[in-house]
């Protein structure tokens, strides 16, 4: 094969939308999410109707060959709730196998940690937070896909209501099944599709390894799993605990008997119970952050000699084990494209990896809106960025882009997506 | 008419416990009595206590207390304490005083000393201070605090759903934490992980200590000799699994861990996680403790074959199985209490495995120069099977692996120094003479000082902080107050060392214009194996840079630890000095750690205490009773 590859990245703020048409047409798609009340250039239907008329005008039809949802964010999935893909066509569906419905195990984590981000929703109010930490916290709830006041969308689009469509969605698809990956503990995986001839996809994350599971467990962290519990339950009207105490009355000292000051001083009391009920909530929402970031796919799209690592938000656990493997860190070391993981944050993509693993002067994409709020203050790095320059790595920005597009990119009149072609 | 009211006052105190984790023990009866050293009680209804513990059954997550046993009660008396039973609160208090006892009494038999918690306070037992699956020694209220929860409503193992598991009842982790808690108290600078050696060595000897104690009940040891012919490298030895209804309940179906396994020798050099280090050292003393009770019961086995020591089919005989039960009991005494002698001949800072080996030999050494049960040999065998190597000597023969004296040329008794450890022990006798009342010393209206609670985040290194922060640092007082120290003659002892030491710091291989804090000083009255005494003093001083480089919360420090008999003679003296080789070890340490965890950048905001806080005593267990 030879020609060209084009990426076009969306504007979506702080999100991730690609389109990738490969040299015959063919269409990927690679998330299509936004943030709610972002700065990007779309809201409501606006990004899935624009992909549909980009898709339209260079296929001939309403048909997308593979889309892609990297993991489970509404700022990567959250436009799969517009009811416009109903009249859209596809090949395949691609999802992290933790998204398998079959799988126990699967199941039975997002159960945990639904239960968990719940109750940190409804024990939110029991926690003096900051305006900064708490909007922080609330966007991490939210991205995760829990409902809180005054962040319900219009038309009730959820990511559960995103994922069902992903799941069997869609006004036609060739193969019914989404595709799960990886769909062995093969690592990395690496396989072909029918509907896109001539691609060979590598599967770099998430593991299939039961350690991961152990890894996303929120109850890894039992005190704070439970402190959360028992306070949404105290929010949620349990008012006093004694619903909630090991043993009856019958083995309970009453308040009103003597002696109690004579045991445990008023401090001693208010340690045992800082270390029985406290939890930090800020933690808490960035374990749900990360832990759903971990399941991400990391995908390398081999298009003839083009390699496009699309790494969706994967974190420093996945890479860890990407960078400690021989034949991965073979695969990234051809890399001709890199899409910047998690909107340019601290632990999505490591000095390694751009230092040591990448080829230099590749060009690169980072989906970003540079915000506020603990959770955004880093987001995109500032370190990471110059990184990148040093070594040559020609990345855009969505949120700043430049006026003259640097070699082989160009962008839509009105800024909603910028492109790069890349020889393959 | 009596000579004397103490010849009614009982030795022993009998309390049921279960053995085994109640899940297990619904299959058996792994209920046993233990038998504690009487003290009296003194309680009311919100705890009870004696002169070094107190349970408090204080539940913070719901801020009830749970009425106190009372144990000298005749009827719960004389039947031995409560029946077991997991839905008796009172029960659970019985059970962790009872282990807790029995911990401490292990300690001060292997120690030559009672062990006193610092300024004679006591240790507080908390059996169900919150709801969440962990148990961990906060070192801040000087307290073993014990979590329950409801097992997994998913995947409950052999547990109903939802049922309540409590960490309290079990054997094995209420010995851990009281392990936690007394190396605490005799080495509170472990509680800095200086290097991946020492959180792992906390927890190594917490294992030890929990799994040998359990080997010294025979009515536990000998359905399982019974069961595996003998074999205690056996597959369905159920001694080897630490804590079993653990590991079930977080629904990996599985115990905990196994002891036993095929040394790699490559495993060590290439292990950093402080967990699977600290499994490393324990599966070296367990093996170590097989090789000596297969000496020891050969000749058993060889009499009761006819001399082909080889045993037929079937089960074994039950005078057979009862001296083999003698043998093991006997052994695992032997090695627990050699691991925690072990503890007064370690550096009072930044230990390594090779410390510990080279201690357990010194400390054996001087009680049994002939090691007759091999026992010695035998550790030092396992240990190089596994590829713990010491440090800095020659070879692995006994001699070499023994702690430096001092030159023993330059050596001279020092009158100064023969004062104080005469005085030491004279405190330490009367402490240990079986006949003395053990007033209780701690007035309960004294409170400890706690820490303003401050944000979560920094209850990890506070938990550190409050048991390395209590010591005698100034240079020009060093005066223990009467609130931290009731006691007058350790206050004279301390005033005394201090000054000793400050005057002899070149000898200590310290810095001679730093000041000196004294850590600890402990009085020791051993028995050898050939019946003589052996007494003296083990101190241990502590240096502090005035400033330090910020190193993920630790600080470098230098130490020594010496021990001194009562002539005046410093028998050995176990240094770690100032190198700029272990603040390069450390600085190193910090990066890998951070790198591990994925922080490369540099405008990262990493935690100024995330190392601290990573290997806090709560953290560390939290992942230990997954």
């Amino acid at each position: 094969m030879s020609g060209t590859v084009k990426i076009r990245m969306y504007n979506v703020g702080f999100g991730d939308s690609f389109l990738i048409t490969l040299p015959d047409d063919r269409l990927v798609l690679i998330d299509a999410g936004f943030h709610s009340q972002g700065k990007g250039a779309f809201s409501g239907d606006e990004l899935a109707r624009q992909i549909v008329a980009d898709v339209t005008a260079i296929a001939g039809e309403a048909h997308i060959d593979v889309v892609i949802a990297t993991h489970r964010h509404a700022d990567h999935l959250f436009a799969f709730n517009s009811t416009v893909w109903d009249d859209v066509s596809v090949g395949e569906v691609w999802l992290p196998w933790v998204e398998d419905r079959q799988n126990d195990k699967a199941v039975r984590l997002w159960k945990k940690q639904q239960r968990f981000a719940m109750n940190l929703a409804l024990a939110l109010t029991s926690f003096q937070l900051s305006q900064e930490d708490r909007e922080s916290v609330e966007f991490m709830l939210w991205n995760a896909g829990v409902e809180l006041p005054g962040f319900a969308a219009a038309g009730g689009w959820s990511n559960a209501r995103a994922l069902d469509r992903l799941h069997e969605g869609f006004g036609y698809r060739r193969r019914p099944k989404p595709r799960f990956l990886p769909a062995t503990q093969t690592f990395p995986e690496s396989f072909a599709s029918p509907v896109l001839p001539d691609v060979v996809v590598h599967v770099l994350g998430p593991s299939r390894n039961p350690d991961l599971i152990e890894e996303l467990d929120p109850e890894a962290d039992g005190e704070t799993y439970r402190a959360l519990a028992m306070r949404a339950a105290a929010a949620g009207g349990a008012g006093d605990m004694s619903s909630l105490t090991a043993f009856g009355p019958e083995w309970q000292v009453r308040d009103d008997e003597p002696g109690a000051e004579a045991c445990l001083s008023p401090d001693e009391r208010k340690r045992l119970e800082g270390l029985a009920m406290g939890a930090d909530a800020l933690l808490a929402a960035t374990h749900v952050d990360d832990m759903i970031n971990s399941t991400s796919l990391v995908l390398v799209i081999e298009v003839g000699k083009a390699r496009l690592l699309f790494p969706g938000d994967a974190e420093w656990g996945t890479w860890k084990r990407i960078l400690a493997d021989d034949d991965a860190r073979t695969l990234l070391h051809n890399a001709t494209f890199l899409k910047v993981g998690h909107h340019g944050s601290h632990n999505a993509t490591s000095k390694t990896l751009v230092e040591q693993v990448l080829p230099a002067k590749i060009p690169a994409m980072i989906s970003t809106q540079a915000g506020k709020g603990k959770y955004r203050n880093n987001i995109p790095l500032p370190d990471l960025m110059t990184a990148l320059d040093a070594h040559g790595i020609r990345y855009v920005r969505s949120d700043s882009l430049p006026t003259r597009m640097p070699k082989g990119y160009r962008k839509d009149k009105d800024g909603k997506w910028v492109e790069v072609s890349i020889p393959c | 008419m009596r000579k004397s009211p103490l010849d009614t006052r009982p030795e022993r105190r009998p309390l049921r416990i279960f053995a085994f984790d109640p899940m297990i023990a619904r299959a058996g009866d792994h209920r046993v009595t233990v038998e504690i050293p009487y003290r009296p009680l003194e309680r009311d209804e919100r705890s009870f206590r004696d002169d070094r513990l107190e349970v408090v059954d204080y539940d913070a997550a719901t801020q009830r207390y749970y009425r106190a046993v009372d144990l000298s009660d005749d009827e719960i008396a004389m039947a031995h304490g409560l029946e077991p039973a997991e839905h008796d609160p009172q029960f659970h208090q019985q059970m962790v005083y009872a282990v807790a006892s029995k911990v401490l009494e292990n300690f001060d038999r292997a120690l030559g000393r009672r062990l006193r918690f610092l300024g004679g306070d006591r240790l507080r037992l908390f059996p169900h201070a919150f709801q969440a699956r962990n148990a961990y020694f906060d070192s801040e209220l000087n307290a073993v605090m014990f979590g329950y929860f409801p097992a997994d409503d998913d995947d409950p193992g052999a547990n109903l759903p939802g049922q309540t598991i409590f960490t309290c009842l079990s054997h094995d982790i209420i010995a851990h934490e009281v392990a936690h808690a007394a190396l605490s108290r005799l080495h509170g600078y472990y509680n800095e992980p200086t290097n991946p050696h020492v959180p792992a060595l906390h927890e190594a000897f917490a294992d030890i200590v929990a799994m040998f104690q359990r080997l010294t009940f025979p009515e536990l040891v000998a359905p399982v000799i019974r069961e595996t012919r003998g074999d205690l490298l056996a597959d369905n030895n159920i001694m080897l699994d630490i804590g079993s209804q653990f590991g079930a309940a977080t629904g990996k179906g599985q115990a905990l861990r196994r002891i036993a396994g095929k040394p790699d020798p490559t495993l060590f050099a290439r292990t950093k996680e402080p967990h699977a280090l600290g499994w490393i050292l324990v599966s070296a003393v367990y093996e170590g403790f097989v090789l000596t009770y297969v000496r020891r019961t050969r000749d058993l086995l060889r009499l009761a074959t006819g001399g082909s020591g080889r045993l037929p089919e079937g089960e074994l005989h039950p005078d057979l199985v009862n001296r083999l039960t003698n043998e093991c009991v006997r052994t695992a005494q032997a090695v627990l209490s050699m691991c925690i002698r072990a503890t007064d001949y370690l550096p009072p800072v930044d230990p390594t495995f090779s410390d510990f080996l080279r201690a357990m030999v010194t400390a054996d050494f001087e009680l049994n120069r002939a090691d007759d049960s091999g026992l010695r040999a035998d550790m030092i065998e396992a240990f190089r099977a596994r590829g713990i190597r010491p440090e800095a000597v020659g070879s692995l023969a006994v001699q070499s692996l023994l702690l430096e004296a001092e030159d023993a040329a330059t050596a001279t008794p020092d009158p100064a120094l023969a004062d104080i450890v005469r005085k030491l022990l004279g405190f330490g006798a009367r402490q240990l003479d079986r006949n003395a009342t053990h007033r209780i010393e701690r007035k309960r209206e004294r409170r400890r000082s706690v820490s303003e609670s401050s944000a979560p985040q920094e209850w990890y290194s506070q938990q550190v902080r409050s048991v390395v922060s209590d010591v005698v640092e100034e240079d020009s007082s060093p005066e223990l107050s009467e609130d931290v120290e009731p006691e007058l003659v350790l206050r004279e002892v301390a005033k005394a060392l201090h000054a000793w030491a400050s005057a002899n710091r070149a000898r200590l291989k310290l810095q001679p214009d730093l000041p000196i804090a004294v850590r600890g000083f402990h009085p020791v009255h051993r028995i050898a194996q050939n019946g003589e005494l052996l007494i003296e003093m083990v101190a241990h001083v502590v240096q502090t840079p005035r400033t330090s480089p910020p190193l993920g919360g630790l600080t470098y420090r230098a130490g020594a630890t010496l021990i001194a008999s009562i002539d005046g003679y410093l028998r050995y003296l176990v240094c770690k000095p100032f190198q700029p080789a272990r603040q390069e070890r450390m600085a190193q340490w910090l990066a890998t750690f951070d790198e591990a965890n994925g922080s490369s950048w540099q405008t990262e905001r990493l935690a100024a205490d995330r190392l601290l806080a990573a290997y806090s005593a709560r953290a560390m267990d939290r992942r230990r009773w997954r």
